[in-house]
């Protein structure tokens, strides 16, 4: 008698033959011995197979951080040193949507200088007497101020930067060493 | 323009919810098709930074999910291949405490071991085919989907992984 293929037993076992296969195997396993064999010898090997599901012992509580933190990390950088956008496939900067969303904020600054009444120029943060911790971006790095005091974030030297701000106080600027090609970032908290 | 306006805070909120739903989930799926902790922990990375570099992929959460999975096998499979079938020793994480004793966690890591080893045998795309299909349980579609082949091929890997498995213990018992 001519036995299956090995490869159809292997199939079998897992039930993914197809419908005549699976019709002509299961026909050949009924008066077949030794397939029965290989069939029930597959089924023991995947279910040793399906004992690697569990995971090794891992702290989660460190791991998951530090992966989280990793991934935070990469994707700044790839945002420093990813392609730009060539020019011609930028939007065109004057769209019907920005007029009016321009033309609201400026009616909205309009009216509210109406109703207000003149007050004093507020030019410089020393003119208004601005208490606070105040986070800025100067020529020559991150600046961070509060009573007087200061603490300057030099830029590196030599390395092209990029500066973002957050609603909520943070900045973050981006630099990447033009012959090294290092990608730094710095993220700066007010609080 | 909403995306444009969008606020940095809630972006990377959004990332962040999205990386905590599927970490776990996702270090599983690699560390099964590589066999090791650190390189998972990396390709792990690797594979959200990817991800979420195309967000506009992640709109649809089940959809994503798919592709997702779909992008740590291929991240996977092409680490494998660039690094043979000879892979490092693993690097173990620092275990959690538990009530197991100290022989049969060795036991468990020698018999681990000893699996891993058949999984060697195996050419990457052939590995894939058995993890997704036999450990992890998906249908042989879904491991055709993901592997990106027709069912007819993923079939193929599968039984020739099965066979190779199935050889590899026999000879380790004699």
């Amino acid at each position: 008698m001519k036995h299956a293929e090995e490869t159809s037993l292997a199939l079998w076992a897992g039930g993914e033959l197809g419908p005549l296969d699976r019709w002509l195997v299961g026909r050949h396993l009924t008066r077949c011995a030794a397939c029965r064999g290989e069939v029930e010898a597959f089924g023991g090997a995947r279910v040793e197979a399906a004992s690697l599901n569990a995971l090794p012992e891992i702290r989660w509580d460190r791991l998951g951080p530090e992966m989280k933190a990793n991934i935070r990390l990469g994707l700044s950088a790839g945002e420093c040193v990813g392609p730009r956008t060539p020019l011609e496939q930028q939007r065109p900067l004057v769209t019907l949507r920005s007029v009016v969303a321009w033309a609201s904020v400026a009616a909205v600054l309009v009216a509210g200088i109406w109703i207000q009444d003149p007050g004093p120029a507020r030019g410089s943060r020393e003119m208004s007497g601005m208490t606070g911790v105040v986070l800025e971006a100067t020529p020559t790095g991150i600046e961070l101020s509060e009573g007087g005091q200061r603490l300057i974030l030099m830029h590196p030297r030599g390395s092209q930067g990029t500066l973002s701000f957050g609603a909520q106080g943070v900045m973050r600027a981006g630099y990447v060493d033009a012959d090294s090609g290092h990608v730094t970032i710095h993220h700066v908290y007010a609080q | 323009m909403s995306e444009a306006v969008e606020p940095a805070l809630e972006r990377a909120e959004r990332q962040e919810r999205f990386v905590s739903a599927h970490l776990r989930r996702i270090f599983g799926q690699i560390y099964r098709l590589v066999g090791n902790a650190a390189d998972a922990q990396d390709l792990t990375q690797e594979v959200f930074i990817k991800a979420l570099q195309r967000e506009e992929q992640l709109r649809d959460e089940q959809k994503a999910a798919q592709w997702l999975s779909r992008i740590a096998t291929n991240t996977s499979i092409d680490f494998l291949r660039r690094h043979g079938r000879f892979l490092h020793c693993e690097i173990e994480a620092a275990p959690e405490p538990h009530a197991e004793s100290p022989e049969a966690r060795l036991l468990r890591a020698e018999h681990r071991e000893y699996l891993e080893d058949g999984l060697r045998l195996l050419s990457p795309r052939e590995r894939a085919a058995l993890v997704l299909r036999d450990v992890e349980g998906l249908p042989a579609e879904e491991v055709a989907r993901q592997l990106g082949c027709s069912k007819a091929t993923v079939r193929s890997h599968i039984a020739n992984a099965r066979v190779k498995f199935r050889r590899y213990m026999e000879r380790r018992k004699r």
